[in-house]
C-alpha cells in the first residue's frame, strides 16, 4: 500500500506538466489516506501482539502449574528458562507479541522496497533496478549480520555485566549499608566497581569495534559506488538534447526509489531490536515444552504408572513408606531407604539435623516426587495408582518457605480451598485459632485488604504474622476435607511469645488430623504422639520425647544441648556431642 | 527548561573531561550523517533539473555527489555510534562510582532505614542508568536539531509559504504527546492489575512456590485468575490505544493537508515558472522528512529532560549529604575500654519518626565483660547495637568509652576499634577471601589472616568444600556455591574475626532455623570469642539473644521492653527478683522442663 502510495506520487508530481492534475490529486489523495492509516495499523499490530502475549503467558502459567511435574520445573535448565521468560516479561519491552510487531512491520518495508525496484526496472531499464536491489540488501544483511552477532554475543557479556551490576547493587542498596559503614568498606567497593565495570567496557569496546568498525567501511564503499552506479544509469537514460516530459517524470521516480532502496541499509527501529531479543522468550518457552516432554516420556517408558486411578479422599488407616529411596542426583541419594508409618489420626513429629532430608520426605509424602526405589501407601494404596488432584485435596501443609500472596486477606486464607472462599465463618475461624484474631479488625477493609502494600489499600504484615497466617491456610484445608496436615518449621519466625503459644495450643491444632512437625524447636515437637529422627535419609529413632530421650541417642543430645542451660546451676558440663558437620 | 540545559552542560562537562577525543568524533560524525539527509535531497533535485535541462555531464556530477551524500547519511551514524557509546560507559561508570559514594558518604546511618530513602535511592539507581543516556541522546538532539534548521532553511528559500510544513509539523507531535499521555493515564490505573500479573508470573516461574500451589489445588484457579487479569488489561489498553489511534490519525490528517498543499503551492510555482522540477522533487522529499526529524527531536528532548531531573537529585542528594556532615570530629579514639562504656540518659528518635523508639537508658557495661540484651521484637535491642557503633548519634544522652564521649569521636575512628555481626549482615557474595577479609580491610588480600579468622570461626571445613579462598559463594556474582544459612553464618562470623583486638564486640543471634547441633557449636564459638576480647583487650563483649538458654552464660543480662530497661543483673538474680525476665524465661524452659 504504502510502495503503491509513493509510486503514485512520483509519477504524477512528476509526468507531464499539463496533463498530471489527475494524477496529482490521486497521488495526494493515496497519501492522505496512508496517513489516517498509520494509526489504525499500529492499532491493529498492538493488538495482534497483546493476543501473542496473553497466549505465551497463558500457556506459561498453565504448562508449569498444570501439566509439569516438579521434578520438571525444579531442573535447572528449565529453571534458566523460565526465569528467562520471566525477565522478558518483567521488562515487557521484547516479548514474543513485539517480536511479531517488529516481523509486520519488516514485511512493511520489504514491501516498500519491492515497489522501489519495479518502478526503477520500468523507468530506467533491469540494470539501475537489480543494481539497486543488491545494494539494498546487501547492506540490509551488513546491519542484520552486525546485529544478530552482538545479541548473541550478549551471552558472553552476561557474566561480567553480572559481576558488575551485583558490585554495584551491593555498594548502593541499604541491604549493606550497616556493614559498609562499620567496616568501612566504601571505597573499596568502589575500586571494587570500577575495575568490574571497566573489564565489562573493555569487551564491550572491543567487540562493538571489531563487528561496527571495519566491515562497515566496506558497506559505506559499497553503498556509495552502488549508489552512484545507479544514479548514473538514471541519469544517463534521458540522454541527450531536450528530454521529453516523460522522460523527466520518469527521472523523478527513479531517484525517490534509489534514495529509497539505499536507505533499506538503516537501522530499524521498529523491527530491528524487537525481532533480535523478542524471539528469546519465544524460544525458551519452545525449548520448557519439549524438556518436559522428554521427561514426562522418559517417566512413562521407565514403567511408572500413570496416577489416575484410585480417588483417596481421606486418609482411614494410615500413610506408609516402605523402603523409600529418593535424590536430586543419582549419586547423592537424599532418602535412602527411609521406612515410617503415619497412623492416622496421630501426630508425628520429624526432627534432625539440616538437610536430613525432611522436606524432600514432604514432597514425596505430597505425591509431587515420585521414589527412585520403595513405596509410598495411604491405605494400602501405591500412591502412584491415586488420583493426585484428589490426594492434594486430602492433605495440607505450611513450607517453611510459604507464599505470600499479593491479594486479599480473605484469598491468602482460602488458597488450600480456594473453591471455599466465600465461607468467611470458616476464614475468620482460622485466624482466630492461630493467634491472629484480631487482625481483621485494624486492617481497613476487612479480609478483603490486599496484603501488600503494592496494591492500593494494601498493609504489610511482619514475619511472624505471615507465619501465623501460612498456618491458618492449612488449617482451612482442614477444615475443609483434608486429612493430613504437614507443618515445616512453624515457629521459626515467632518470637518467645508466639513459640510458647504455639505449644499451648497444639493438641488443638492437630486434633483429629494426621499430623506431621517439622521443627528444631523442641518446643514444637515434645507434645507429638511419637518422634522420629531422621538422619542420612532413613530414620533412626522413633518414640515418644521421654522415650528417646531415654534411650540416649542423637535426639536426646540434641535436646540436652538446649535444654542444657535451663536446668538450673550444676548442669551436666560436658561438651555436647558433635554430631555430623552439616550446618 | 533551565533544569534540562543545566543537566546537558553538566553531561557534556563531564564528558569533556572524561574523553575529549571521543566525544568530539561522535559529535562531528553525528552531524554530518544528519546533515547529509538533506544534502540527499538537494543533489536529487539538482540531479533532475539537469536532465530536465538536457544536461547529462551536470546530472552525472549531481548523481556522484548524491551517492556521496547518501552513503554518508546511511553509515556515519554507526560509526559515530562506536564513539559516544563508549563515551557513555564511560560516564556510566564514574557516575556509579560518584552514587557509591554518596549513598554511603554519611558516617552516620541517617535515614538508611527510612523507607522514603529507601525509595529515593532505589530512583537514584534508575537516574544514573538514564543520566548515561543524556550523552547519547545529547549528541544525537543537537545532530536534529541542525538537521531540522537546514531543511527549514532550504524550503523557505524556495519559497516563504512552505515554511507552512514546519509549524504544522508541530501539530501531530502534540496530539501524539496527548496520546501518549492517555496511554500512560490507562498503564497508570492499571498498574494494580499489572501488579498482579506480575505477582502470578513470579509464583509460576520460582520452583519453590510450585509445591505449594500443587498441593492447594490452586493452579486451575491461577490460571483463570491471569487469564481474567491479562483479559481486563487488555481491553482497558484498547480502549485506550483506540483513542490513541484517533488522536494520531487527526494530526496526521493536518499534517498531510498541509504537505498536500505544499506540494500544490510548488506545483503551481512550476507551471508559473518560479520552480523547476527538481525543485518539486527536492518538497517532495524534505516534506517527508521533516515531520519525522522533529517528532524525534522532541522524543530526544523529552529523554534528555528525563535524565536532567536525574541530575537534579544526584546533586541534591549530594548537597544534602555535605550539608549534615557537619563539623569534623578530631578526638582520638580511645585506645581502651578503661572502666567501662556507659550509657547516659540516652534518647533515640529515628529522623522522620513521630515517637521515641529508646528512652532514658542508663547502663554500664562494664570492661572485660559479656552482656547479653534480652528482649521481646521491637523492644530496641538492635537500635541500642547501632548507637554503640556509631551508626546513629543518640538524640539525648551520651556514650561515653573510658570517659571519651563518643559524640567527639569520628565515627570512622570509632568503628576501627569494633566488630560486630549483624543478625542480617550481608552475604557478600564475592571469593570467600573477599567475603571475609573484608572484615580488616588492611589484610583483605593476606590468605594468612584469612585463614585463622575462618578456622577460628570453625568454616574450615566449609571452606575446604567450596574450594578454597578464591572459590565464589553465592550465585549473585558468578556461578559460585549457594551456602545454607548456617553456613552464612560462619562466613559472616569468620569476617567478624577479621577483627583481632576489638574494644567492643556485637553479635546479633542469628533468626534463621539452625539445628539445634550448628546453633550450639555457634554459641560456643560466640562465647570463646568473648572470652578472648575480655582477656586480651579488655573488651565489651555484648549479644543480642532470642534463645533465653544462652543468656546464663553472660556476666550481665539487660532487659530491654519498649525502648526502657526494665531489668538488669544477673541470671540469677533476675530469676530470683521473678519479673519480666523471670517470665520470659519460664515460658521458653517449660519445653525442657522433664
Amino acid at each position: 500500500m504504502v510502495g503503491i502510495g509513493i509510486a503514485l506520487q512520483h509519477l504524477a508530481a512528476g509526468g507531464d506538466l499539463d496533463a498530471a492534475g489527475r494524477w496529482l490529486g490521486l497521488a495526494l489523495g493515496a497519501f492522505i489516506l496512508q496517513q489516517c492509516l498509520a494509526p489504525l495499523q499500529l492499532l491493529a499490530s498492538k493488538e495482534i501482539a497483546r493476543r501473542i502475549d496473553h497466549y505465551c503467558l497463558t500457556r506459561l502459567v498453565s504448562f508449569v502449574l498444570l501439566d509439569a511435574p516438579l521434578a520438571v520445573i525444579e531442573r535447572s535448565d528449565v529453571a534458566d528458562r523460565l526465569s528467562m521468560v520471566g525477565e522478558v516479561f518483567e521488562q515487557w519491552t521484547f516479548t514474543p507479541g513485539a517480536a511479531t510487531e517488529g516481523g509486520l512491520a519488516l514485511v512493511a518495508r520489504y514491501t516498500q522496497l519491492c515497489g522501489a525496484v519495479v518502478i526503477l526496472a520500468v523507468t530506467s531499464g533491469p540494470w539501475a533496478a537489480v543494481t539497486a536491489a543488491v545494494i539494498a540488501l546487501i547492506i540490509r544483511r551488513g546491519r542484520s549480520e552486525a546485529f544478530f552477532h552482538w545479541g548473541r554475543l550478549n551471552k558472553q557479556f552476561t557474566p561480567l555485566n553480572r559481576r558488575a551490576t551485583y558490585v554495584r547493587e551491593l555498594a548502593t542498596s541499604t541491604r549493606a549499608a550497616k556493614d559498609i559503614r562499620t567496616l568501612g568498606l566504601v571505597s573499596w567497593v568502589g575500586d571494587r566497581y570500577t575495575a568490574e565495570a571497566g573489564g565489562l567496557h573493555r569487551t564491550l569496546w572491543y567487540w562493538r569495534r571489531r563487528l561496527y568498525g571495519r566491515p562497515f567501511v566496506l558497506y559505506t564503499v559499497l553503498a556509495m559506488v552502488g549508489a552512484a552506479t545507479a544514479l548514473v544509469i538514471v541519469s544517463r537514460t534521458a540522454g541527450g538534447g531536450a528530454p521529453d516530459p516523460a522522460e523527466v517524470g520518469a527521472t523523478v521516480m527513479a531517484v525517490q526509489a534509489l534514495a529509497l532502496c539505499a536507505r533499506f541499509g538503516i537501522v530499524f527501529q521498529e523491527s530491528d531490536i524487537k525481532m533480535v531479543f523478542g524471539r528469546v522468550a519465544w524460544e525458551a518457552l519452545l525449548e520448557i515444552d519439549q524438556i518436559a516432554r522428554d521427561a514426562i516420556a522418559e517417566q512413562r517408558r521407565s514403567g511408572a504408572r500413570a496416577g489416575t486411578g484410585v480417588r483417596v479422599e481421606r486418609a482411614r488407616s494410615g500413610i506408609r513408606f516402605c523402603g523409600v529411596h529418593f535424590g536430586y542426583r543419582p549419586d547423592q541419594p537424599v532418602i535412602d531407604g527411609l521406612d515410617l508409618e503415619l497412623r492416622a489420626g496421630t501426630s508425628t513429629a520429624i526432627v534432625g539435623v539440616n538437610g536430613a532430608g525432611k522436606t524432600t520426605l514432604v514432597k514425596l509424602l505430597a505425591g509431587l516426587y515420585r521414589p527412585d526405589a520403595g513405596v509410598v501407601t495411604v491405605d494400602g494404596h501405591d500412591l502412584r495408582d491415586v488420583d493426585p488432584a484428589a490426594w492434594t485435596n486430602a492433605i495440607a501443609v505450611t513450607f517453611q518457605d510459604f507464599i505470600r500472596y499479593e491479594t486479599s486477606l480473605r484469598d491468602n486464607v482460602a488458597m488450600s480451598a480456594i473453591g471455599h472462599r466465600d465461607d468467611s465463618a470458616g476464614i475468620l475461624a482460622e485466624l482466630e485459632r492461630v493467634g491472629l484474631g484480631d487482625l481483621t479488625a485494624g486492617l481497613p477493609a476487612g479480609l478483603e485488604t490486599p496484603l501488600t502494600r503494592a496494591l492500593p489499600g494494601g498493609r504489610e504484615l511482619s514475619g511472624g504474622q505471615w507465619q501465623r497466617l501460612a498456618m491458618a491456610r492449612s488449617l482451612f484445608a482442614v477444615r475443609h476435607g483434608a486429612s493430613v496436615l504437614v507443618l515445616d518449621e512453624p515457629t521459626s519466625q515467632l518470637d518467645a511469645r508466639g513459640e510458647a503459644e504455639f505449644y499451648d495450643r497444639f493438641l488443638d491444632l492437630t486434633r483429629g488430623v494426621t499430623s506431621v512437625i517439622i521443627s528444631h524447636r523442641f518446643s514444637s515437637v515434645r507434645r507429638a504422639d511419637r518422634i522420629v529422627v531422621l538422619d542420612g535419609g532413613r530414620v533412626t529413632e522413633s518414640g515418644s520425647h521421654n522415650e528417646l530421650v531415654a534411650e540416649g541417642g542423637i535426639y536426646a543430645r540434641m535436646f540436652a544441648v538446649q535444654a542444657r542451660r535451663f536446668e538450673h546451676a550444676g548442669a551436666e558440663g560436658g561438651p555436647a556431642g558433635r554430631g555430623p558437620d552439616l550446618d | 527548561m533551565t533544569e534540562t540545559l543545566y543537566g546537558l552542560r553538566y553531561m557534556f562537562v563531564l564528558g569533556w573531561r572524561l574523553d575529549r577525543g571521543r566525544l568530539l568524533a561522535g559529535a562531528g560524525m553525528l552531524l554530518l550523517a544528519a546533515l547529509a539527509t538533506p544534502a540527499v535531497a538537494v543533489s536529487l533535485g539538482w540531479l533532475v533539473d539537469g536532465v530536465a535541462a538536457g544536461q547529462p555531464d551536470l546530472a552525472v556530477r549531481w548523481a556522484v555527489v548524491a551517492a556521496g551524500a547518501l552513503g554518508i547519511e546511511l553509515t556515519l551514524d554507526n560509526f559515530a555510534h562506536i564513539y559516544y557509546f563508549e563515551l557513555s560507559e564511560l560516564t556510566d561508570e564514574q557516575l556509579n562510582r560518584d552514587l557509591i559514594r554518596l549513598v554511603n558518604g554519611t558516617s552516620r546511618l541517617d535515614r538508611r532505614d527510612d523507607p522514603a530513602f529507601g525509595d529515593r535511592i532505589d530512583l537514584l539507581r534508575q537516574d544514573v542508568l538514564q543520566m548515561r543516556m543524556t550523552v547519547q541522546s545529547g549528541l544525537q538532539l543537537g545532530a536534529i536539531v541542525a538537521q531540522v534548521l537546514f531543511t527549514t532553511v532550504l524550503l523557505a528559500t524556495l519559497s516563504p509559504v512552505l515554511l507552512v510544513l514546519p509549524i504544522v509539523a508541530l501539530a501531530p507531535i502534540f496530539l501524539g504527546q496527548r496520546a501518549e499521555q492517555i496511554l500512560q493515564v490507562t498503564r497508570e490505573e492499571q498498574s494494580p492489575t499489572t501488579r498482579s500479573i506480575r505477582h502470578l508470573r513470579l509464583l509460576t516461574t520460582n520452583p519453590a512456590s510450585h509445591k505449594e500451589i500443587q498441593i492447594a489445588g490452586s493452579a486451575a484457579y491461577f490460571v483463570a485468575q491471569q487469564d481474567r487479569l491479562l483479559g481486563a488489561y487488555g481491553s482497558a489498553m484498547r480502549r485506550a490505544q483506540g483513542r490513541h489511534a484517533l488522536l494520531m490519525a487527526g494530526g496526521q490528517v493536518l499534517f498531510a493537508l498541509a504537505y498536500v498543499g505544499s506540494v500544490l503551492w510548488v506545483y503551481t510555482m512550476g507551471r508559473r515558472g518560479e520552480a523547476s522540477i527538481g525543485d518539486v522533487v527536492l518538497v517532495v522529499s524534505l516534506a517527508t522528512q521533516i515531520g519525522a526529524q522533529m517528532a524525534s527531536g522532541l522524543d530526544l528532548l523529552g529523554v534528555v529532560h528525563r535524565s536532567a531531573a536525574g541530575v537534579r537529585r544526584f546533586f541534591a542528594l549530594e548537597r544534602e549529604n555535605s550539608a549534615g556532615a557537619g563539623p569534623a570530629m578530631d578526638t582520638p579514639a580511645p585506645a581502651s575500654v578503661g572502666d567501662g562504656i556507659c550509657l547516659e540518659a540516652v534518647g533515640f528518635t529515628y529522623p522522620g519518626a513521630a515517637a521515641e523508639t529508646l528512652h532514658d537508658v542508663d547502663l554500664r557495661l562494664p570492661a572485660g565483660r559479656s552482656v547479653a540484651l534480652v528482649g521481646e521484637n521491637g523492644a530496641g535491642k538492635s537500635t541500642l547495637i547501632a548507637l554503640l557503633l556509631g551508626l546513629y548519634a543518640p538524640t539525648r544522652g551520651r556514650l561515653l568509652v573510658n570517659g571519651v564521649d563518643l559524640a567527639e569521636v569520628s565515627p570512622e575512628l570509632w568503628r576501627t576499634r569494633v566488630a560486630a555481626l549483624f543478625q542480617d549482615f550481608a552475604k557478600v557474595e564475592l571469593s570467600l577471601q573477599h567475603s571475609v577479609g573484608i572484615g580488616n580491610l588492611p589484610e583483605v588480600e593476606s590468605r594468612e589472616a584469612v585463614g585463622v579468622a575462618v578456622e577460628r570461626a570453625g568454616a574450615d571445613v566449609l571452606a575446604e568444600r567450596v574450594g578454597g579462598p578464591d572459590a565464589l559463594l553465592g550465585m549473585a556474582y558468578g556461578d559460585g556455591q549457594d551456602l545454607s544459612g548456617g553456613q552464612w553464618q560462619r562466613v559472616g562470623f569468620a569476617r567478624t574475626l577479621m577483627r583481632t583486638r576489638p574494644l567492643l564486640l556485637a553479635l546479633d543471634e542469628p533468626a534463621s532455623a539452625l539445628d539445634a547441633m550448628a546453633e550450639q557449636r555457634l554459641v560456643d564459638a560466640y562465647q570463646a570469642m568473648a572470652k578472648e576480647v575480655a582477656v586480651m583487650v579488655g573488651g565489651v563483649t555484648l549479644f543480642v539473644t532470642h534463645r533465653l538458654s544462652t543468656v546464663r552464660l553472660a556476666d550481665l543480662v539487660v532487659v530491654l521492653d519498649g525502648g526502657r530497661i526494665v531489668e538488669q543483673g544477673t541470671h540469677d538474680e533476675l530469676v530470683a527478683l521473678d519479673g519480666r525476665y523471670a517470665q520470659l524465661y519460664a515460658s521458653q524452659a517449660r519445653a525442657y522442663a522433664d
